[in-house]
């Protein structure tokens, strides 16, 4: 193994040092700024979103995440998969696989439809592929619903 | 009674407008410690093995082995860094505990990816995180019964080469060679012996490029000028840094002969019109031309319509050769045309030939000029050195190579305490122990880590507690230049040189309500010490006092690490600015997850990022070599 390394897109960074690690295994392992496996297998990568229900005017309602927009840059052709769930993470009740196109130093969008409603309505972004995957922005589109709402 | 007058029924209206929420960023990290109803919509209640990059998420790096298992679980690793004979070594070492209950020192060799034991202790240690330092060419172990020093001393032994015997070479494209056994310098250093002889008989300039190749890749050049007569350098020295495996081969090689030498000229004897060769010049001196170039002068009038084609003789007094031929078209040509001859020919005769003309010898009208070069008389002698059979005052590549390690590993001192904990201070290691039921503070002599009794050396009891009976001695860090902390579990002392030889260490508190119960978690950072609190909060120290900064995390450092606080370790990655605390989660007995805080990002905006990485692990270090 030799130095410097460089991770994709940071071609001037002055990488001199590693952060190593005596992992249970007895093995010894090297973040490596060049790789998105562990050890050589994948591993997945997950995001969740705060409650989406901010909006003063709906606060206590029910609301559905209709869908999301995300922003992404993509290094291939990839997947990844959006969750949704109406109750703060307890069950993820929808599960969408995401086809993204590969970037080419710009930014693409895609629109993912949810359709999960509940009081505490979240998504959660999981990366899976071992392919670079960059998402950086989401639109999030909701409708409010009825339900009681204790005054 | 209405038992439901306090709710109101909300009708359903379908659909009713949407509502947008726009998020430009993604990367306000973690926060547990608000509601997530109320975080920042770039930020998340729940993440895993995520960085933030561009204001947005992406996959954290991955990792990759380095090199085989070892046979026990690894209790310390360290890079270990020390000079030796004016070379900087870097040793990553990874410390385990034999079955015999020794420790075990291996060491990372990156040539031949694998671990090597370095060496193993006579002395036991306990199966339990191991405190270490390099300092002072030292690398110094603590397991809580003993201070284990491990020094490596590798005289440096004289190796040599010689070039071929006897050799000498003074033609562009000649070298001169030796092979390199066993190689390996140490640092790569490498000391190329040769001579340069040159005598200048005819001409008023040379200048000489040596070219210095390894394995046939120039790595150097050298250049030798003489203005008139002769020059010798009786023994040349070149100090080259190469990579170089047992087997390889180091070569001198004339790159280049350039020469002023004196203009010569021979006058074709006929002009005018001729079809058939006439040999019109001679070089008749008894010199070689400059790069062996002549150039033969002439005028060539085609007239419109026509065209001529020219051939171009030498001949070596046993031959007429054509050189090559060119065909002008119609106009007025004034050329020199350049032929590359054998320089060790003496004397030539050169000769211009209609060898075809469309119109016939109407058509054109050929005026030789004359044969032009530029004449120099050289002797050239590099000569690479042969110390065993020529008797050179050296040998031809001389260089150093690393002896066996005659160096130690084993107790620093019988005068050293039973240290848990270490630390470098100045030129001193302090460290922690138990006494009994005393928590104590011994340092080393000022420059001399080895003596631990008599002047400059001491011991001080810390048993005193303000606020909580529970203080414990828990960690040192050096702060700054002036004085170091030392972390108890539930305040923080300042450490600090007398200036008195009787008393050379002082210790005063500092901080009371703030402590660690993990003492590997303090961490150099720029400008302070980062630590986990034993209040679950993470806190950067510096100078001017502690700054919470585990904010986001607190919560959930309380509710996921509720045992085995002494399990935490943490280390600081200088290139991305992060600090990485490894905590074992809900009872178990390593580290399950990295919480990294991203300092640098606090510096700079003084935002509080954090994210999550999940591993298991027992200790974490960073190094700058594998």
């Amino acid at each position: 193994m030799t130095a410097p390394y460089l991770p994709s897109g940071q071609s001037q960074l002055p990488a001199n040092r590693f952060v190593l690690f005596a992992g249970t295994d007895n093995r010894v392992h090297r973040v490596d700024e060049s790789l998105l496996t562990k050890d050589g297998a994948s591993f997945d990568a997950v995001w969740e979103s705060p409650t989406l229900l901010r909006a003063q005017e709906i606060a206590g309602r029910i609301i559905t995440i209709s869908r999301i927009l995300l922003y992404y840059m993509a290094s291939a052709d990839t997947t990844i998969t959006v969750d949704g769930s109406p109750d703060g993470g307890e069950n993820w009740t929808v599960s969408r696989i995401v086809e993204l196109s590969k970037t080419d130093g710009g930014t693409r969008t895609v629109s993912v439809h949810l359709g999960v409603t509940g009081h505490d309505a979240r998504f959660r972004i999981r990366l899976l592929s071992d392919d670079l995957v960059v998402v950086h922005r989401y639109r999030a589109y909701l409708i409010p619903r009825g339900g009681l709402e204790y005054v | 009674m209405n038992n439901y007058r306090n709710f109101r029924i909300n009708i359903p209206e379908q659909p009713r407008d949407l509502v947008e929420i726009d998020q430009p960023t993604m990367d306000d990290g973690f926060r547990g410690d608000l509601m997530p109803g109320v975080i920042p919509l770039g930020a998340s209640p729940e993440l895993s093995d995520v960085r933030f990059e561009r204001g947005g998420i992406r996959k954290d790096f991955g990792w990759s082995r380095v090199g085989n298992a070892a046979s026990s679980r690894i209790l310390g690793l360290i890079e270990h860094k020390f000079i030796e004979d004016g070379q900087t070594f870097q040793r990553l070492v990874r410390i385990t505990r034999t079955a015999a209950g020794n420790c075990q020192l291996e060491v990372w060799d990156s040539a031949t990816a694998t671990w090597i034991v370095d060496t193993t202790s006579t002395e036991t240690i306990r199966d339990v995180l191991l405190s270490t330092i390099s300092i002072q060419g030292q690398l110094l172990i603590a397991d809580g019964q003993q201070i284990l020093a491990r020094s490596e001393t590798r005289p440096l032994i004289a190796a040599s080469n010689d070039f071929t015997p006897g050799n000498s070479i003074g033609v562009v494209g000649e070298s001169a060679t030796a092979i390199l056994s066993p190689a390996g310098a140490v640092a790569g250093e490498y000391e190329i012996n040769y001579s340069v002889d040159i005598t200048l008989n005819t001409g008023t300039e040379l200048t000489l490029v040596l070219s210095f190749k390894h394995e046939g890749v120039e790595f150097a050049t050298r250049s030798y000028h003489v203005a008139a007569g002769s020059a010798s350098w009786n023994h040349e020295t070149l100090l080259a840094e190469l990579e170089a495996a047992d087997g390889d081969e180091i070569a001198i090689e004339i790159k280049s002969i350039d020469v002023t030498g004196i203009n010569r000229s021979s006058a074709f004897v006929f002009q005018g019109h001729n079809e058939t060769l006439q040999w019109r010049a001679v070089k008749s001196f008894a010199a070689e031309a400059v790069n062996d170039l002549y150039y033969l002068n002439f005028e060539l009038r085609v007239e419109d319509g026509h065209e001529v084609t020219l051939g171009f003789y030498y001949d070596d007094g046993i031959n007429a050769i054509k050189h090559g031929e060119l065909t002008y078209g119609p106009g007025v040509w004034r050329n020199a045309y350049e032929m590359l001859l054998d320089g060790a020919t003496l004397s030539y005769r050169f000769g211009i030939s209609v060898e075809s003309a469309t119109g016939g010898a109407l058509s054109y009208s050929l005026i030789p000029s004359n044969v032009t070069w530029t004449e120099a008389d050289v002797d050239i002698a590099v000569h690479g050195f042969n110390e065993e059979t020529d008797a050179d005052a050296a040998a031809g590549v001389e260089y150093q190579i690393e002896g066996a390690d005659a160096g130690t590993f084993g107790l620093i001192s019988a005068d050293a305490p039973a240290a848990r904990y270490l630390a470098s201070f100045g030129d001193r290691v302090l460290a922690l122990h138990d006494d009994g039921d005393k928590q104590a503070l011994s340092w080393s002599a000022d420059g001399d880590i080895t003596t631990w009794a008599g002047d400059d050396t001491g011991t001080i009891f810390l048993v005193d507690a303000r606020i909580d009976p529970i203080d414990d001695l828990m960690a040192l860090a050096p702060l700054g230049s002036n004085f170091a902390v030392l972390l108890r579990k539930r305040s923080i002392m300042r450490v600090f040189e007398t200036g008195n030889i009787v008393q050379s260490i002082g210790a005063v508190h500092w901080i009371e309500g703030i402590g660690t119960e993990s003492p590997f978690s303090p961490t150099t950072v720029p400008g302070g010490v980062i630590f986990l609190g034993h209040d679950y909060q993470v806190y950067y120290l510096t100078e001017n006092g502690p700054v919470p900064v585990g904010g986001p995390v607190q919560q959930t450092l309380i509710e996921t690490v509720p045992a085995n606080l002494h399990l935490v370790d943490a280390t600081y990655d200088p290139v991305f600015g992060e600090y990485w605390l490894g905590i074992p989660e809900n009872g178990a007995s390593n580290i399950t997850a990295a919480w990294i805080f991203d300092f640098k990002h606090f510096r700079e905006t003084q935002q509080l990022r954090w994210r999550k990485r999940s591993l298991s692990a027992w200790r974490l270090a960073t190094a700058s070599k594998v």
